[in-house]
């Protein structure tokens, strides 16, 4: 018995040597077929089965090897850094502007020049240099050559959506949507004291964390760190003069029981960001909970959005809410956030693609057809015909419904942005595919909006962005609170001076000098 | 032994047991909240309003888990590398334990340190992925048991029990011929049996949930472990649109919370349906307890 | 041992060699162990230079160039730095006293009971919620304890007291952190104790019967000296990890309002940690905490060897 244990043991060990022995004759299969193998970093959320219909029809038409990597998206930079230390680096890949900054300084991306460009991908080339793109194009150019193209993002058109409980305003004897900052505080005291739901309780709020973006608006300022132009020159949101003032507003409203004072651990409650957990409770009257696809419903959009469905759920089908604009504040001030079309990704090529005689321009080829061919446009980003949507000639809408019923896994294949059609800067494909969503929000979100002025990556925004943007938070949160008197603003931006700030605003004007 | 109780200790039983039934409670409320969160909806898992169980409970967030195509090879691959990571890493740390338990090993002092200060510098990620690479262990489930080989932390405590052992034992055998193996399985390890299985279960458990080491060194995804995939199945469902791209493509439907709840009762009732055969050997009554010489 | 250390070192040397040669089977036994530390954790010790060089992924480790002690620098000028580490500090010291006694406490609990079915089911159900992530055990937390729906707070208000909104108030995140810390882990924390519990001779609590002694006294003169060995090595670990921070717990639980009593050194180098740089400055910052752990250890180690056998060496 006890032999028997001993051998037992010493068994396991050898199979653990010869394990990790068989392992280093690892197979490397190389398919020697002639074609040209592309690794292609995707940023899907599941990985792309190569046996796909769509990847096959996608080599048939391109005549190449496509080898999707699968990267987790949370962890992506660091896994990506990890291959990258072990030299293999994918051959296509999507970086923010930060991440973008970092691998051209270091020599991890492939060059080539406006000719190769202009020769390979002519129509791309034309959309970057003519459509309002002069001063994008000087920024992308490093010392006369190219290492990235931007992608154009065609929501970022739209700023967030303000979303009203009409029934609340009605019960509460206001008959129009607030339109300016007076009309909105009048509103909103009414909200608390009047009972709105008319459930006889003093249960109920105005607005929440997310509902500031249009307080801050009509303040001309922002919650998130972004770059606004002010006589000339850039200046921080979160330092702004006009902070001060919004958060002596809310912290008014704050001490009057306005506010939800649980917004501090967010209004949506640890769920998608998107979510307003508290408006659809019925907690607050008011939110800003993002674009209009996260507030739309089934027959505005393709989808319904989380927000609509969970509050119709929640607050039964007499309840709703209503669209409206950013209230004006005083100055005629007024707007939301919104992404803005450029959004600081680059689509770049690795320096390994200059190891195979063709690959560089093959690839740009591929952003090409992807912005010029329009029936491989939609292969790449809707899928098939009848398939993964369908095609309605008399509206112009395309329904994508079958898409979405699908697993994930199954449809994923690269569709979409974050596949092969990674560049979709022809604006015209998108808004034909999205028409029906795009209908919906010219009509919601047609007003202004603050976006970053920024797009690209200071030198050193990696450093101090979010060591500002969690220092601004805190002093926020505690200003609108009133653990903090607001007195202490000009302390605040100075310490905010101090973190860095400083150094990114000289930054950011010497960038925006060279680039106007 | 049982003899009479004093009034004392009858109270002290007392309040023992209703605080362990608190305990109980406070333990099961937590874990209930997920299960019941699993088979909630998207809408009723947001509502602020408590509820005990959902009106209208789904198996939703069940079926998009198991129909997910890597599931059952993720369960697959977390066995193999469970079992393997038995093997190895129980081995490794028992025979080192006792080399290092064992106050005949030359220079016993030095190797203790040399081994423990492995647990102060550490080379980082990069090196030692650089060095699974070149070992040539990428894909292979050995890239996920070896480089955790050896845990410091539960090393020095299988030592520390095996020093418990009477010195007396294990003269004995020695005496009587045997070596040093036989005197580890004869006696060491029949006695130190609650510790060993403490050990399994910790390493059982420790590999049960890593998922990052698969994520670095697994590159095939029918490669990829159970946590690995369930990571995926709830990125997947929490990024419901694609924020900051050109087109929207809407996700599925259900609820990320539900997934979240779901991915972790499909990933621990296995290890719970083990548990009670680990238990046995830590959690006996009083009378068996006692080492019998 | 101090008459060997008094010879000659070549004599030294011999006798060492002989002590090999008798006893190579021990040794023996160490060597699979002893390569494996080797290959995975004494050859990539290579990395740890990258704290003191401005690390390029292409040029590697090695090729990079050295940036002397810029990053420690950058650290050590940092308030926010200093800041984040006497947060780690007060925390890791409150779960030291109050976190690292709790399973003990618990398996003297689990061991007085004398029904084995209740104790596995005691027992099976304490360990349940270290199954679950942060991510959702801090989401529970939350709504557990938010001040208009929380549990905690409906008692409260129940009692006639204003509610208290316990994860924004920075008087009460740390007992927080502490209170779910052991929430989560104790029932598994208490695994290696009823291990140690098992091998307590019965023989001991007949003779202190005899002797007359209660339930209490048989506790303290019998059970506790016990399992002493393995409170004690858990108690070195312990002190020794005081450096170090639960990223998890905090990042899914705290929130703005709390950031001056809730960031921790981990949560820093999160918001610091970007591209490039995050390699130098973690590995620096790794460092510094590891000197600290080993003197701690080192420390510890040396007044536990003064009452104790079974210190680490």
């Amino acid at each position: 018995m006890k032999k028997k244990l001993c051998l037992f043991l010493a068994l396991c060990m050898t199979a653990a040597i010869v394990a990790a022995g068989c392992a280093n004759q690892q197979q490397v299969q190389s398919q020697d077929d002639g074609v040209m193998t592309i690794d292609w970093l995707p940023q899907c959320d599941d990985y792309v089965d190569k046996e796909s219909p769509i990847v096959k029809k996608y080599e048939e038409i391109l005549g190449v090897n496509i080898n999707f990597i699968y990267l987790d998206r949370n962890q992506m930079t660091e896994l990506l850094n990890m291959r990258i230390a072990s030299n293999q680096i994918p051959d296509v890949m999507r970086l923010s502007k930060d991440v973008y900054q970092s691998y051209l300084d270091q020599g991890v991306l492939a060059d080539y020049t406006e000719e190769t460009l202009k020769e390979n991908a002519p129509t791309l080339y034309d959309i970057c240099k003519t459509n309002a793109w002069e001063s994008l194009w000087q920024d992308i150019q490093v010392d006369g050559k190219l290492y990235g193209i931007p992608t154009l993002n065609i929501q970022g058109r739209y700023p967030y959506v303000p979303i009203w409980r009409d029934d609340w305003l009605r019960n509460v004897g206001i008959d129009k949507i607030p339109e300016t900052l007076d009309e909105a505080e009048d509103a909103f005291y009414k909200f608390v004291n009047n009972d709105p739901d008319q459930n006889g309780e003093k249960d109920t709020y105005a607005l929440s964390s997310m509902g500031f973006n249009a307080v801050y608006g009509a303040f001309g300022t922002q919650e998130y760190g972004i770059w606004l132009e002010q006589d000339g020159k850039l200046v921080y949101t979160l330092t702004m003069p006009e902070m001060k003032e919004a958060l002596t507003l809310l912290n008014k409203w704050y001490q009057d029981g306005l506010i939800d004072p649980e917004f501090i651990t967010g209004e949506n409650k640890g769920q998608y960001w998107a979510n307003s957990v508290s408006f659809c409770n019925g907690r607050i009257g008011f939110s800003v909970p993002g674009a209009y696809y996260h507030i739309s419903s089934e027959e505005q959009t393709t989808k319904a959005s989380n927000n609509y469905t969970t509050f119709k759920d929640l607050q039964g089908e007499n309840a709703s809410y209503t669209t409206g604009k950013p209230f004006t504040g005083k100055d005629g001030k007024s707007g939301t956030y919104k992404w803005g079309v450029y959004n600081g990704n680059y689509i770049v090529m690795g320096k390994n693609v200059k190891n195979t005689e063709g690959k560089l321009e093959k690839i740009l080829q591929i952003h090409e057809k992807v912005n010029s061919d329009f029936d491989f446009y939609k292969l790449t980003v809707i899928g098939i015909e009848n398939e993964d949507y369908v095609y309605d000639s008399a509206t112009g809408y395309y329904d994508r419904s079958l898409f979405t019923e699908k697993n994930i896994s199954e449809a994923a294949a690269g569709l979409n942005t974050n596949g092969i059609a990674y560049l979709q800067n022809n604006f015209e494909f998108g808004e034909s595919v999205n028409k029906k969503d795009f209908d919906y929000a010219n009509q919601v979100a047609s007003f202004d909006g603050y976006e970053n002025k920024v797009w690209a990556g200071l030198p050193s925004s990696g450093q101090y962005t979010s060591i500002l943007e969690s220092k601004a938070k805190e002093a926020i949160v505690l200003f609108i609170t009133g653990q903090r008197s607001l007195e202490e603003f000009d302390q605040y931006v100075e310490e905010m001076n101090s973190a860095g700030l400083t150094q990114l605003t000289q930054e950011a004007n010497e960038w925006f000098q060279e680039t106007k | 032994m049982v003899g009479k109780k004093t009034a004392g200790e009858k109270i002290f039983t007392v309040i023992n047991y209703a605080i362990l039934i608190f305990l109980s409670f406070m333990m099961l409320f937590p874990f209930w909240e997920v299960i019941k969160t699993s088979f909630s909806t998207a809408s009723e898992a947001s509502s602020l309003h408590y509820y005990f169980w959902p009106k209208k409970p789904t198996w939703e967030a069940y079926q998009q888990v198991f129909g997910n195509n890597m599931i059952w090879s993720g369960y697959q691959n977390t066995l193999i590398r469970v079992v393997w990571a038995l093997l190895i890493q129980m081995t490794l740390t028992i025979f080192t334990a006792y080399a290092l338990a064992n106050k005949k090993l030359p220079n016993k002092k030095f190797w203790t340190i040399f081994v423990m200060i492995t647990k102060f510098v550490s080379g980082g990620t990069v090196p030692l992925y650089l060095l699974v690479k070149s070992l040539g262990l990428f894909d292979n489930v050995m890239s996920l048991v070896l480089p955790m080989a050896i845990n410091v932390f539960y090393l020095m405590i299988v030592r520390n029990f095996f020093m418990a052992v009477p010195d007396e034992l294990e003269e004995a055998a020695c005496i009587d011929g045997a070596g040093v193996i036989r005197v580890l399985v004869s006696i060491m390890l029949p006695l130190s049996m609650p510790i060993i299985m403490t050990l399994a279960m910790w390493i059982l458990v420790g590999n049960w949930n890593q998922w990052f080491d698969c994520l670095m060194y697994i590159q095939t995804p029918s490669k990829f472990v159970l946590q690995t995939v369930l990571r995926k199945i709830i990125i997947e469902s929490s990024q419901q649109t694609m924020d900051i791209s050109a087109v929207v493509i809407p996700g599925q439907s259900s609820s990320t919370e539900a997934i979240k709840g779901a991915t972790i009762i499909v990933s621990s009732i296995p290890i719970m349906c083990i548990y009670p055969f680990i238990q046995k050997y830590f959690v006996k009554g009083m009378l068996v307890g006692a080492v019998k010489g | 041992m101090i008459a060997v250390g008094r010879e000659k070192p070549s004599g030294r040397l011999k006798t060492n060699l002989m002590e090999y040669k008798k006893n190579w089977p021990i040794f023996l036994m160490l060597v699979p162990g002893l390569v494996y530390f080797i290959v995975f954790h004494y050859i990539p010790l290579y990395g740890v230079t990258i704290a003191f060089k401005d690390y390029k992924l292409l040029e590697g480790i090695l090729g990079s160039d050295w940036a002397g002690l810029k990053y420690f620098k950058m650290t050590f000028a940092s308030n926010d730095f200093w800041n984040s580490f006497k947060n780690t500090m007060i925390i890791s010291a409150m779960k030291l006293v109050f976190s690292f006694p709790a399973p003990i406490i618990l398996a003297l609990m689990l061991n007085e009971v004398r029904n084995l079915r209740f104790k596995k089911v005691v027992q099976t159900i304490s360990y349940l919620p270290h199954f679950l992530s942060w991510v959702v055990f801090g989401g529970v937390i939350i709504s557990f304890l938010s001040p208009s729906t929380g549990f905690v707070n409906l008692i409260i208000k129940a009692l006639g007291f204003e509610p208290i909104y316990f994860v924004a108030d920075n008087n009460w995140f740390r007992p927080i952190l502490v209170i779910t810390s052991i929430w989560k882990e104790i029932g598994w924390g208490t695994i290696v104790y009823l291990a140690a519990l098992n091998g307590v001779d019965m023989q001991l609590y007949d003779a202190a019967t005899v002797d007359g002694a209660g339930k209490w006294k048989q506790m303290w003169v019998v059970t506790l000296p016990s399992i002493m060995p393995a409170i004690v090595i858990m108690f070195i670990f312990q002190v020794g990890s005081i450096v170090n921070d639960d990223f998890d717990q905090i990042f899914n639980m705290y929130n703005p309002a709390v950031y001056k009593t809730g960031e921790v050194i981990s949560t820093y180098i999160y918001k610091i940690g970007i591209e490039g740089m995050q390699y130098s400055l973690s590995t620096a910052i790794g460092l510094f905490k590891n000197v600290i752990a080993l003197i701690l250890i080192v420390g510890t180690n040396y007044l536990c060897r003064a009452f104790d056998e079974y210190a680490l060496w």
